[in-house]
């Protein structure tokens, strides 16, 4: 860690004190990050463990194939979001959550459609990992969406400074690690 | 909130009387199991009879108690409505009660996880009590069947593992010191931290509520597919111990960013203390392996509740066993490595001494946390062959040479110096004098020829209590003599903590190091019934564990008399140089005026500059 003072900055001690805050706050989330990251890479390596790399022909590839599209969709608007934010745009911030939240939302709904619809038996090796790894996307996604939903509400009542938008951008940057984790696992589940 | 106007002039805001924090998170906790429990069970997922409680019911439910508990206990106010936007005026109650509610001071918390882990650690003690009064005879007469001792050993090893020793020396102590040590007047997340010491006593009641499903005799290992046996009470355990890990997780990244990022100006890397740097890679260890054996217990929840036969017979029953232990012997790690650190923090300042070879000291705790990662596979040497055992065998022996770092530093520094044998420096002797006897019988057992003689025998169960007690419980024990005169302005009496030391060793090495003998003459653990021929010894054992336990509750009713009547002392009566010692005894609300600046080591009891400043006004903010 680099070390300065505000004395060699433009910046007076309050804002040095905001930055320090914000770094403070991306690295404790990385940290998290890589920590709720540890069930993803055990998943994909239990998969492997019982059944191999075997994809039964059964599989609804197609609803994945679309589900995966709309989450791939939602982090890119989940991304808009955060630009918005990071210009304290509080308005166009809501607008990309609003669309996240649907897109993100039916995709998520989507998963639940496979995870109660599945073609396989749950007895098997592959229908196991099948519900066990859709099911741990689910719940991410639902706490993500949930995260969103406060961003959202939080933004309308509190509004945004320049100070106080980190925790908007985290929302959305969870919702973007649960679609990329989604990914990981999709060509886990679907394709290899 | 409407704030009625009359004239212009805003009224005083109303606040809503609360009802007391805890009363109301067992109310809401109550209430959220009954109404989520029915509504599966009756509802949604009605069983053959519509019996009132289910596999999923019960899960479902028991998540609808944790939220209305963490919600009751103050996260409404204080976490979820503000994530929304909405505030709710709060106020943190002053004196006792603030020590039962929702409260981001991390002494306050500090104490909150200490009290917890206390109150923990003596209930498994009296499940400790209980399995030895049964092994003082030969046949079942204490508990009537055999399920229930070893229900009962289930309980013992899962509360003092997840809610005492990984959760005492890192939620506790390392809450309310480590702020202090490195300069700071709070965590980085002090709300985090608030509301993840209630998982705390959400988890230790899971599991002792556990029997209320039915028993379960797969040991704090909560084995697959040995549960698929047993009735539900597994499933208690299964979500005990998530909201207990889920707290340590917690408060690892709570802790280490505290330390990455609040250390006060000139806290370099260099000058860090060994605690934190004890808490900084203990936190590692949890960040990395809670989830994992959070992830698996989900899974054999999933086993049960579903069913998935993921560690059935039909499924991969090793799978279990090493995702366990992938976490388990890390847990080891986890437990002892803050004790290390603890012993390298009291002990220059008892010697008078600079730290010898504190890099060493350092590098050791980095390398025990890297090689715990790559030592699970001995606790599993009955089921492997002899070319996988060796690179596990291997790495178990070589893990004590980092190990061997915190006693060469600590020996280093007592050689010559001018020791002073005070009640913390005695505990410390006495948990590295114990922990060798756990860590030289952990060498043994690596070797794959010994350990398949003796593996779940009575010599193991003596080896990991001489690593968790003596290692982490006498440090634990050092850790509040120490630290007691800055938890409340006042100091114990000499002669009563060096008798309760005393007490507590000869209990302690009474009881297991006849263990050790017990396990060579062929007692095997999990069995509350034994040939005549091992009696006597185990009646001694016995003894000596009662002795054991009303020495830990002496030492608990001394500390608690001398933190309330014990003699006034000046503030740093140990003259130590680290920061916490430079707040007032008992610490002020905030503890530090102003913010420190350092300039030396806190180490360098030889130099008579100043290691530290603590400037009249608040000095250029680092980054």
């Amino acid at each position: 860690m680099t070390s300065r003072t505000a004395e060699g900055t433009n910046l007076s001690g309050y804002h040095v004190e905001i930055q320090i805050e914000k770094r403070k706050m991306r690295s404790a989330f990385a940290i998290f990050l890589f920590s709720m990251s540890v069930p993803y890479f055990m998943i994909i390596n239990l998969r492997y463990i019982m059944i191999g790399s075997f994809v039964p022909p059964a599989l609804d590839q197609v609803t994945g194939a679309i589900q995966t599209i709309l989450l791939v969709i939602s982090l890119f608007t989940a991304v808009a979001s955060v630009r918005r934010m990071q210009k304290v745009d509080g308005v166009g911030y809501k607008r990309m959550i609003d669309a996240t939240l649907l897109i993100g939302g039916i995709g998520t709904l989507m998963q639940v459609y496979e995870l109660w619809y599945h073609p396989m038996n749950p007895m098997s090796h592959y229908g196991e990992s099948f519900l066990a790894t859709i099911g741990l996307a689910i719940v991410m996604g639902i706490i993500g969406l949930f995260v969103l939903v406060a961003g959202r509400e939080r933004v309308k009542r509190v509004g945004v400074t320049d100070e106080k938008q980190l925790g908007y951008e985290l929302a959305s940057w969870f919702w973007v690690f649960t679609v990329i984790t989604w990914l990981a696992l999709y060509i886990e589940l679907y394709l290899l | 909130m409407s704030v009625a106007r009359i004239g212009g002039a805003p009224l005083p805001l109303r606040r809503k009387k609360m009802m007391p924090p805890v009363i109301r998170g067992l109310l809401w906790a109550g209430i959220g199991f009954l109404v989520i429990n029915c509504l599966v069970a009756y509802v949604l997922d009605p069983g053959y009879g519509t019996p009132f409680i289910t596999q999923p019911s019960v899960v479902f439910g028991w998540l609808a108690a944790l939220a209305g508990w963490l919600l009751g206990i103050g996260g409404l106010e204080n976490v979820l409505l503000p994530a929304f936007g909405i505030s709710v005026p709060t106020v943190e109650v002053p004196g006792w009660r603030r020590y039962f509610g929702y409260s981001t001071n991390h002494k306050v918390i500090g104490i909150q996880y200490l009290v917890s882990s206390t109150a923990g650690f003596f209930i498994a003690g009296l499940a400790a009590m209980f399995m030895r009064i049964q092994l003082m005879g030969n046949h079942m007469w204490f508990f009537p069947y055999a399920g229930q001792y070893i229900e009962t050993v289930g309980i013992h090893g899962t509360i003092m593992m997840f809610s005492v020793g990984t959760v005492a020396l890192v939620g506790g102590l390392g809450n309310y010191v480590i702020p202090m040590m490195i300069g700071s007047n709070s965590s980085a997340f002090p709300r985090m931290s608030a509301l993840s010491v209630w998982f705390v006593p959400a988890g230790i009641m899971t599991v002792i509520l556990s029997p209320l499903l039915g028993q379960w005799t797969t040991g704090w290992r909560g084995y697959e597919p040995l549960a698929q046996n047993d009735p539900n009470g597994i499933l208690f355990y299964y979500l005990g111990v998530f909201a207990l890990t889920l707290s340590s997780l917690l408060v690892s990244i709570n802790l280490t960013s505290t330390i990455l990022f609040k250390r006060a100006k000139g806290l370099t890397w260099n000058r860090l203390p060994m605690y934190a740097w004890g808490i900084l890679t203990v936190s590692l260890l949890n960040i990395i392996w809670l989830p994992e054996i959070e992830l698996t217990f989900v899974l054999a929840i999933l086993d049960r509740v579903v069913p998935l036969p993921f560690f059935t017979a039909v499924g991969s029953p090793m799978t279990y066993l090493e995702l366990f232990w992938l976490f388990g012997h890390p847990e080891v790690y986890i437990i002892v490595v803050p004790a290390f650190a603890i012993w390298m923090e009291i002990i220059p300042v008892m010697a008078r001494k600079p730290l010898f070879a504190r890099e060493w000291g350092i590098i050791g705790l980095i390398f025990v946390m890297l090689l715990s990662g790559l030592v699970w596979a001995h606790h599993m040497f009955t089921n492997m062959r002899l070319t996988e055992m060796l690179p596990f065998s291997f790495f178990t022996e070589m893990i004590s040479i980092p190990t061997g770092f915190a006693y060469m530093v600590v020996i280093g520094t007592i050689w010559r110096s001018r020791f002073r044998l005070t009640v913390p420096s005695l505990f410390v002797l006495m948990s590295m004098f114990n922990f060798l006897i756990g860590g030289m019988t952990g060498v043994f057992l690596a070797d794959p020829v010994i350990n398949l003689q003796l593996h779940d025998t009575f010599f193991v169960v003596a080896h990991f209590h001489f690593t968790v007690i003596g290692g982490m419980v006498f440090t634990w024990l050092a850790a509040m003599y120490y630290w007691l005169p800055k938890f409340s302005g006042r100091i114990y009496n000499s002669k009563m903590g060096i008798l309760g030391a005393i007490w507590v060793f000869i209990g302690f090495d009474g009881a297991f190091g006849l263990m050790f003998i017990q396990g060579l003459r062929g007692m095997n653990r999990w069995v509350p019934v034994y040939p005549p021929y091992l009696q006597g010894l185990n009646i001694i054992i016995s003894i000596f564990a009662f002795v054991l336990g009303l020495g830990f509750l002496f030492n608990l009713i001394h500390v608690v008399w001398a933190m309330k009547s014990g003699k006034k002392v000046q503030e740093n009566p140990w003259q130590s140089k680290t920061l916490e010692w430079q707040t007032a005894s008992p610490p002020e609300e905030e503890s530090f005026a102003a913010a420190p600046v350092i300039t030396g080591s806190f180490y360098d009891y030889e130099d008579t500059d100043g290691t530290y400043t603590i400037p009249t006004a608040p000095d250029p903010v680092s980054m």
